[in-house]
């Protein structure tokens, strides 16, 4: 029963394989509305990957439309975060917007720190965290067990390093959880007004345009309180920004 | 000149004609008031020099003297009058004697009468005095409004018409009250010259002037007040009095006309479908937006014009504004307008004209603009669109906005990139790894691993030690039975028991045999699994029926100590055994 499944899977990718190749297709030839249709079609049956939203966002990139390419870059560049072709045509995209918004300056610290948590997806690191005290463990047991001196020094501070490391990188999946859970979204309506608190009788603070990305830090029913990447902060309704999960 | 030469031939004419001279003064009353005018004539029918007037006492001069001649043929007779006119004013009351004048007519001098007139007191109303031939209906000033119930920025005209009908003539007209147009934005048409034209008005002709022309447009909805224009006019008016030959008099005098203050009732423009880019057109609009260039290098400018064209309050709004992306640098729009205004209101066009220098290469879109106006003839609103343009911007840098390192890195030839060719799909999981129940698992095992195995380990051990101390006590137990059997070598049956307890003691504790199945053949088979010789298990087997038949059987001392030195041997044998 579980093989059927595999290999029903199997067929599937290769039929949603084959597409995404005649939506690639579809793209060279410059029909980019029907190529983006093929993509959605993919990511409606389940399936995703860093290459499927580059190419959605590349199509809507031709499409000259501002969101939704700017949204599916942001999300290829979720997955794979140091693709160039990604942070290449993700520049072009952000050159679309109508907002210029100044970002943040990162100290060296948080950049080496951004740098370290995208090493590896949160999978990853949480599979790296496993093994590693897994090894650790061994180690330990090996050390345990062995009654030769040297070999029995090499296992125990092997698994003593090890378990440090494990205690590190556990501490870098929480920061990376904490990372993940920033919630982004973009702008998709043309022009959106915010707030300065989640009513309209406040006072108006700003205008945003299509395709800008803002960082989601709460929501009262359908208002969402967002960030700007200068640091600005406001209420803008939910109905017109996308989330990037 | 020839005026003069006719006069001097009539003149001498008269000499050989005339026959009798006469010069006579005339008043044109003797009796008046203090406050009337008289006018004297000094009357000669033959043409004089030297003229003289008297120096009339007590009264002022106000004109004259007007000298006037007239000649005239009455069948074949010719006549001729020549008069000196004075206008006085009698400055006291009383009877006043107007003095001989004098006149020299063919070398000879002429006298008039003396003339007495009586002076009476001042007369309320100077007799004199211009009478009044005119009605109200006559004159009026009328400010004519095309629209009394406007939109808001609807334009509406009003003209100032002043209307009168003979036979008032105006001389001058001054304005003392100029309308005031608050909540309007206005706007007077120039009237080069003003000109005077007939009009049939209340079934009657009038002359009709029109003094002003104003177009407004309302600036606020509700009743607005159009405060009223006033003129001040200098009329000629006909009196009853008429001239030497006839002719009716005018006298002048003014008077104050305005119009009535006028209240215009705006209405405000219909709420619903109220367009968001609305921003208050209001008319007949055409509108586009006009690039210049929609292909060039990075840095160098292109413009984009927005023009509204059409009729309708174009100076009263503002365009909208053009959005480009950040990545443009966007200069302050010029406004550049070329409007006319005439009666039907404003008409011409508006232009905002963007300045835009790209900075960065690839294709930007240009939004949409949207302009919105209210058409106060459909009562409707109306959306215009423009398209959306691109802009196709070659040979510049690319923003490489990397959030790995802040910077932003231009990469001069960098050009957008093409689409993926390798799918790499995988299934969409949006289930956190991390903290999740298998994660945990996964994570938690090598150290549950780890526990079990050092209590494991620990476990057996304390086993092992346990019985190995169990075993010892039980050798020591052995021992202390071996040398209890020792000391009792005098008591048989004692020496025996203890003996055989030994043995059994040791079988059990080395091979676990029970004393239960204790038979010879067992402990023969045991003993042979557990690597015991041969030789030892007949010793074995020899012992234990050595101790069995002992209990019957007498036994001699040299025999126990024989038994007591092969259970020695035996046990210790056993006791090492693994």
């Amino acid at each position: 029963m579980r093989l059927l499944y595999i290999i029903l899977l199997f067929l599937n990718n290769q039929s949603l394989d084959s597409i995404f190749d005649s939506s690639n297709d579809l793209y060279t030839n410059g029909n980019y509305q029907m190529a983006v249709e093929g993509y959605q079609s993919i990511l409606n049956s389940g399936f995703e990957s860093a290459e499927l939203y580059y190419n959605l966002g590349n199509a809507f990139y031709k499409l000259n439309n501002i969101p939704e390419s700017n949204f599916f870059y942001e999300k290829a560049k979720s997955i794979s975060p140091s693709d160039e072709d990604i942070l290449m045509n993700l520049s072009f995209a952000q050159n679309l917007r109508i907002d210029k918004i100044e970002k943040l300056p990162i100290t060296q610290t948080q950049n080496l720190k951004n740098n370290i948590l995208n090493l590896l997806s949160e999978k990853g690191w949480s599979l790296f965290l496993i093994i590693l005290a897994w090894i650790a463990c061994i180690s330990f047991i090996l050390y345990l067990s062995i009654k030769n001196p040297i070999q029995k020094r090499i296992f125990f501070s092997q698994s003593i390093i090890l378990a440090i490391v494990a205690i590190v990188v556990l501490m870098i999946n929480y920061e990376k959880r904490e990372l993940n859970n920033e919630k982004f979204a973009i702008v998709y309506d043309k022009e959106i007004e915010v707030w300065s608190e989640p009513n309209k009788i406040s006072e108006l603070k700003f205008l945003l345009h299509e395709g800008t990305k803002v960082k989601q830090i709460d929501t009262i029913q359908d208002w969402v309180n967002i960030q700007l990447e200068n640091g600005t902060l406001g209420w803008i309704q939910s109905s017109s920004i996308k989330t990037l999960d | 000149m020839v005026r003069n030469i006719l006069i001097l031939i009539l003149a001498l004419n008269s000499l050989f004609i005339s026959a009798q001279v006469k010069f006579d003064a005339s008043v044109s009353k003797t009796k008046l008031g203090l406050n009337e005018r008289l006018r004297v004539d000094f009357v000669m029918n033959q043409n004089g020099d030297n003229f003289s007037p008297p120096d009339f006492e007590n009264f002022q001069i106000i004109g004259g003297p007007n000298q006037s001649i007239k000649t005239s043929y009455v069948n074949g007779e010719r006549s001729f009058s020549k008069t000196y006119s004075y206008f006085l004013q009698p400055l006291k009351k009383g009877s006043i004697k107007i003095k001989q004048a004098s006149v020299e007519i063919d070398g000879e001098e002429y006298k008039s009468l003396p003339i007495e007139v009586l002076i009476t007191d001042s007369v309320s109303q100077p007799s004199e005095s211009v009478t009044q031939y005119y009605n109200d209906d006559d004159i009026e000033l009328r400010a004519l409004i095309s629209k009394g119930s406007p939109y808001l920025n609807e334009p509406i005209t009003v003209i100032y018409k002043l209307y009168y009908k003979a036979p008032i003539n105006i001389s001058d007209a001054r304005e003392t009250e100029t309308p005031n147009y608050k909540d309007f934005w206005s706007q007077t048409i120039k009237i080069p010259q003003l000109k005077v034209q007939r009009e049939i008005y209340k079934g009657q002709n009038y002359n009709v002037v029109e003094w002003r022309k104003v177009v407004l447009y309302p600036q606020k909805p509700g009743e607005l007040e159009i405060s009223p224009l006033s003129l001040n006019l200098v009329l000629d008016v006909p009196t009853d009095k008429r001239d030497f030959f006839g002719n009716v008099i005018y006298d002048q005098t003014s008077q104050v006309i305005s119009t009535g203050k006028r209240i215009i009732n705006v209405k405000d423009l219909p709420l619903n479908n109220k367009p968001s880019s609305f921003t208050g057109a209001v008319g007949q609009f055409e509108f586009d937006v006009i690039l210049n260039k929609s292909s060039l290098r990075a840095t160098e400018s292109f413009q984009a014009e927005l023009k509204v064209k059409g009729e309708g309050n174009l100076k009263l709004f503002d365009l909208p504004d053009l959005l480009v992306p950040s990545s443009m640098e966007l200069f302050e729009p010029q406004r550049e307008e070329s409007i006319n205004t005439n009666l039907s209101g404003m008409s011409g066009s508006v232009t905002k004209l963007f300045t835009v220098i790209p900075r960065f290469q690839g294709s930007f879109p240009i939004e949409e603009v949207e302009f919105s106006y209210f058409d106060p003839q459909l009562e409707s609103y109306k959306t215009l669109k423009s398209p959306r343009l691109t802009v196709d911007v070659f040979d510049g840098p690319t923003i490489a906005n990397s959030s790995l390192n802040n910077t932003n890195v231009i990469t001069p030839n960098d050009s957008f990139r093409f689409i993926k060719t390798k799918a790499n799909l995988i299934k969409i999981d949006n289930s956190q790894f991390f903290e999740s129940q298998l994660f945990y698992i996964l994570v938690s095992s090598p150290f549950a691993i780890v526990i079990a195995f050092v209590m494991l380990t620990a476990y057996t051990r304390t086993r092992k030690s346990s019985t190995i101390e169990l075993q010892k006590a039980q050798e020591k137990e052995i021992n202390k039975m071996i040398d209890a059997a020792k000391k009792s070598l005098n008591d048989k049956n004692m020496f025996y028991d203890l003996v055989e307890k030994a043995l059994l003691k040791t079988l059990l504790l080395k091979f676990s045999i029970n004393i239960e199945n204790f038979n010879k053949e067992k402990i023969k088979s045991i003993s042979r699994d557990k690597g015991v010789d041969e030789k030892t298990i007949s010793k074995i087997i020899q012992l234990i029926e050595n101790c069995e038949s002992a209990k019957y059987s007498r036994s001699s001392n040299s025999m126990m100590n024989n038994d007591l030195k092969t259970a020695i041997e035996v046990i210790n044998l056993i006791l090492k055994n693994k």
